[in-house]
């Protein structure tokens, strides 16, 4: 395939994507809804996976190194599961804190009150 | 992606580009968590026009697709298809800024600004760190249209030009996050 199929494949698939995501949404918000708001959530993310995936190839080249290892893909890679945690981790962990799964006197042992200050 | 083997001013750049990732990553988080804290305004998905929005949308992942080309133009040593497709990049990115600014100054105008609550912080700063970056990008791709016109190390040139291509096709990828998770899910109210 060459590079000008490449670029295009992966420009024509992005507008299908995005497109599908913006009608998806328009739909839902005109009140025509075709899935429920949980399963658009799924799709919606699906989407976008796709959508990053045909770039990363098409556009990025991701992973097309002809010499090995492939460093930057081993790089974005690391970069990846960066990501992952501390999106993951941060909405996880506030989540948490915002439902009061956590007792704060667990983290906060002298407790949540801020100490007094002297002024200056 | 590095183009020759060995290219470590590619590498490097693409290490540092993977290094803008994760701070994205961490603006994306904050806008997560929060999202919802609006003191009872309206969040910013309700009040954004979703049509302005996919045309924003359109017109930086059509500029994605011209800067591919700049950069196929560059390899094959076609200095004038490389300039056109460099200025179509550029015109387009220019045009999304302008869109964003449109925006940006009529939430404020509003009363919306980031300073009115959380979450409209986190919106500003997540989506206004992105257009820096084009804004930056496109000043960045002024100057190598300047380059391409007046110089003749066609080598620099067009290892410049591959990692622009990079930068400029990583803000579109970022953006396919923004749209998708600050814009859609805020519209289904997620």
């Amino acid at each position: 395939m060459s590079t000008l199929q490449n670029y295009s494949i992966g420009f024509l698939l992005s507008i299908a994507f995005t497109l599908a995501a913006f009608w998806l949404v328009w739909q839902h918000v005109q009140g025509a809804a075709l899935f429920s708001a949980e399963k658009l959530v799924v799709l919606l993310v699906g989407l976008a996976v796709a959508q990053l995936y045909v770039q990363l190839i098409c556009f990025l080249h991701l992973g097309a190194e002809k010499q090995r290892p492939r460093w930057s893909l081993i790089i974005f890679a690391f970069a990846a599961v960066v990501v992952v945690v501390l999106v993951g981790g941060t909405i996880w962990i506030m989540y948490h804190l915002d439902r009061g799964h956590t007792d704060l006197s667990e983290i906060y042992p002298s407790g949540t009150v801020s100490p007094q200050t002297q002024d200056d | 992606m590095p183009a020759h083997a060995g290219d470590k001013v590619l590498f490097g750049f693409w290490v540092y580009l993977m290094s803008d990732v994760v701070l994205f990553a961490s603006l994306f988080a904050t806008h997560a968590v929060l999202q919802g804290q609006t003191f009872g305004a309206p969040s910013i998905a309700e009040l954004a026009n979703l049509p302005f929005v996919l045309w924003e949308t359109l017109i930086l992942l059509t500029s994605s697709f011209t800067v591919g080309l700049t950069v196929y133009f560059a390899a094959k040593k076609r200095k004038v298809q490389t300039f056109l497709a460099l200025a179509a990049t550029l015109a387009l990115g220019a045009a999304f800024l302008s869109m964003e600014l449109y925006e940006f100054a009529h939430l404020v105008k509003e009363g919306h600004g980031p300073w009115a609550n959380a979450s409209y912080s986190a919106f500003f700063t997540l989506v206004g760190t992105h257009g820096l970056h084009v804004f930056l990008g496109t000043v960045w791709g002024m100057l190598l249209v300047v380059q391409l016109m007046v110089w003749e190390a066609h080598a620099t040139v067009a290892r410049r030009l591959m990692c622009f291509s990079l930068f400029w096709h990583f803000l579109d990828v970022i953006w396919i996050f923004i749209f998708t998770f600050v814009y859609l899910f805020g519209a289904l109210q997620v």
